[in-house]
């Protein structure tokens, strides 16, 4: 209902009349609208809040009746309450095209609001004009309502994404602080007498974006180790979203999950988004499957996670710790110790190395325990990607240290690069000999043989003498130093659930520690955002 | 009895109280779950045990498995541990603590950088110069936080590091933080590079066992987390 323009003389009493008309229309409307579920009276019902959609349904300046230029403007805000990336002092995007051109965010937001009694085709005889009821968003001017005589109609604007303001993210455990945007309807604004009069039930911003990255260190490692391989330049880079703050002490698998499920909801909660993806170095993977399957669910109503992707993760356990860990039995139980079909630097490898917590649990055996345990639990949602990587970039089945096949190793181990300074030889040889026992041997097995002591035909005791013997694999196996390509591909480990999967071999090879770098962040993020286009924020 | 106070932020010195032993347990040998079950009194009167002690109020001891495997008996009034028969194990209905299942305490954060451990922001003083692990006890009221000197450099990256044996125990009420003194010092080898600790399911003792299981340490806690 709008007020008759021909009527100039009684305009002021036609507009004090249509005041009260459409006051008590839309009480009786909104008290029924209430039990569609939202305040207001049109009849379209506001679309669910969650982490890319951010309503506002009760304000001064919703429900307000139709109402007169004299009497607004209509002024809301929308509330943003999503981390998407770095922003300004005003709480607009400091890279917006850029997080736009690499597709993390849309170009736009989309501004959805039910609009009253907006005339906007309506012909009135001059000096009338139709309405024109201008909308601003955070100040700057976006477009006129639409609509007709006397009903709702919906209105949907896409706002450039540089002009939405978003939150600066949440200190760990607690929700960003909401970005206030602002909706500004000036009413009437095509006549100098003011004859129409509009309202406007609700408001909705939708965005699209992509999950933060959560990423999950391995064995005797930090979240640091990410930033030092250059997984997370690559993200700084291209803009993505991501945490690598967990650091957790040298655990078993159960132990690390129960400490992912005190980490990683904090750190979702601080990004203000109800999705995430999730990255994993090594055991890390493990740990990581290990939450999903025993802790994810108590969270799924809070955040999803749309993925695990493992880098380098020995889904089938890993020889070195059978190896390692079979050393140490038989050293226990036996005087003296040999090898069968290993390197000759097996022993001072297995003597050098410690036993921690988290390497028992990467035994070939422990491992295929947990998979038995651990893939039927797996969320059938959770979409499953790995990497696997082999050491060996110039194909002569042997780490070099001309290439250097294993300079990002000494990155993370103090011990090695120290050998190194002393002899490049010999710390070539120590991560030649842990290439070869992988490449070369499928199991370990042990032998304890007792050799009785008999002085002049009197047995004094005997002594216990161990073999350790290696089990040969049917083919030589590429391997990382650490991890088999197919324990890291998650054959059989990981069978039926593996969606993507990549193997960094040849010149593209990568070891234990650089299959975490750049290049692997940017075969990774595809993944992630074929996922999120299909089941996540970018839909 | 509280023999010294450890309060945060206080100097903590490892005291070894008398019974604090370290346990050979050739038969196990290799890692693997550990589980606990106290001692039964009707199967172990049959064991030969100790009589119950004076009080009554505290078990007389603990039954030790590693996986379906060989079961040692833990006798607290006489310290020994014995193996024993796994019919013993097989016939007892107390509870048992899986040690598997039992969680850290993460109310308590590691900083894997520093070492320390804290609580609610708050430093704990601790034994050792490295918070290693906590586990948290089935009640959830305790956590036994163990410590130790620097961690072990590795050569294989990534893999077999922990730390170099000199582990410490300690007790600390998850309410508010309150270490329960006296930190023990552990006595495993210094070649040890990390450990299980498994909290018994009345919380009456706190296993410690090496993690290629060949020794077990166990530390007798009274009430509210005091070592006896």
């Amino acid at each position: 209902m709008s007020a008759n323009p021909l009527d100039a003389r009684h305009g002021l009493l036609k507009t004090a009349l249509c005041r009260c008309a459409l006051l008590m229309a839309a009480l009786l409307l909104a008290s029924a609208a209430r039990a569609q579920g939202h305040f207001g009276s049109s009849p379209f019902v506001p679309p669910d809040k969650n982490d890319i959609t951010f309503v506002v349904d009760q304000a001064p300046g919703l429900d307000t009746g139709c109402t007169f230029r004299s009497g607004g403007p209509l002024v809301f805000v929308i509330k943003t309450t999503r981390f998407v990336g770095e922003t300004n002092a005003d709480g607009t995007l400091k890279n917006a095209a850029q997080l736009v051109a690499n597709g993390v965010i849309s170009a736009t937001a989309k501004l959805s609001l039910p609009g009253f009694d907006v005339d906007y085709d309506a012909t009135p005889p001059p000096p009338f004009n139709p309405e024109r009821d201008q909308l601003l968003f955070n100040g700057q001017p976006v477009d006129f309502l639409r609509g007709v005589n006397n009903a709702w109609i919906m209105n949907s604007f896409e706002i450039p994404i540089e002009r939405v303001k978003f939150p600066a993210r949440g200190a760990n455990g607690q929700l960003p602080t909401p970005a206030e945007n602002t909706i500004v309807v000036n009413i009437d604004v095509a006549n100098v007498d003011e004859i129409w009069c509009t309202a406007v039930d609700w408001a909705s911003l939708t965005i699209k974006a992509l999950s933060p990255v959560i990423l999950v260190h391995g064995n005797n490692s930090a979240g640091a180790f990410f930033d030092r391989q250059g997984f997370t330049n690559t993200l700084r880079t291209r803009r993505i979203p991501f945490d690598n703050s967990i650091a957790m002490p040298t655990e078993t698998i159960a132990a690390h999950s129960a400490r992912l499920d005190s980490l990683i909801p904090d750190i979702v909660k601080s990004f203000g988004a109800d999705s995430v993806h999730l990255v994993a170095h090594s055991k890390g993977g493990l740990d990581s499957r290990d939450y999903l399957a025993n802790y994810q669910a108590a969270h799924d109503n809070d955040f999803k996670v749309l993925s695990l992707t493992t880098l380098s993760t020995p889904h089938n356990g890993s020889v070195l710790a059978d190896l390692k860990v079979e050393y140490d039995a038989a050293a226990a139980a036996a005087s003296y110790v040999t090898f069968v079909g290993f390197p000759g630097m097996t022993k001072s490898l297995a003597k050098l190395s410690s036993l921690d917590a988290g390497t028992t649990n990467l035994t070939t055996g422990f491992v295929a325990g947990f998979n038995a345990a651990n893939l039927p639990r797996l969320p059938a949602a959770t979409v499953f990607n790995t990497v696997a990587a082999d050491a060996d970039t110039n194909g002569n089945a042997a780490i070099d240290s001309t290439p250097d096949e294993y300079a990002d190793l000494r990155t993370e181990s103090s011990a090695l690069a120290n050998v190194q300074a002393v002899s490049t030889a010999l710390a070539r040889n120590i991560v030649d000999a842990m290439y070869q026992i992988l490449r070369n041997t499928t199991a370990v097995t042990v032998v304890l043989t007792p050799h009785p002591i008999v002085v002049a035909g009197v047995t004094l005791g005997t002594v216990t003498t161990a073999t350790l013997s290696s089990v040969a694999t049917a083919t030589a196996l590429g391997n990382d130093t650490l991890v088999t390509l197919p324990s890291g591909r998650g054959e059989g480990g990981l069978a039926g659930r593996v969606s993507n999967t990549f193997s960094f071999t040849g010149a593209a090879g990568r070891n234990h520690s650089n299959v975490a770098n750049g290049g692997v962040a940017s075969t990774v993020l595809p993944w992630l955002f074929s996922i999120e286009r299909s089941s996540g924020d970018l839909r | 009895m509280i023999a010294a106070l450890c309060l945060p932020m206080s100097a903590c010195t490892a005291d070894q109280p008398a019974g604090v032993t370290r346990w050979p347990t050739p038969a196990w040998g290799r890692p693997g779950n550990l589980r606990l079950r106290l001692v039964d009194g009707v199967a172990d009167s049959a064991a030969g045990a100790a009589p119950q002690s004076a009080t009554g109020a505290l078990p007389v001891g603990l039954l030790l498995r590693r996986d379906a495997g060989a079961v040692y008996r833990y006798d607290a009034l006489r310290n020994t541990l014995l193996p024993v028969a796994t019919a013993l194990w097989d016939e007892a209905s107390t509870a048992v603590a899986d040690c598997a299942s039992q969680v850290p305490a993460t109310a308590v954060r590691i900083n894997t950088s520093t070492g320390q451990a804290t609580l609610a922001g708050q430093v704990i003083a601790m034994a050792g110069s490295d918070a290693v692990t906590t586990v948290k006890s089935p009640s959830g009221r305790l956590a036994v936080l163990v410590s130790a000197g620097a961690p072990r450099r590795s050569l294989m990256p990534l893999l077999g590091g922990g730390h170099s044996g000199r582990f410490h125990h300690q007790v600390l009420r998850l309410d508010d933080g309150r270490p329960q003194p006296p930190a023990v010092q552990l006595p495993f080898d210094k070649g040890e590079a990390g450990l299980t600790a498994c909290w018994s399911a009345d919380e009456h003792f706190v296993v410690y066992a090496n993690l290629i299981m060949t020794a077990v340490v166990i530390v007798a806690i009274e009430a509210e987390g005091k070592q006896r």
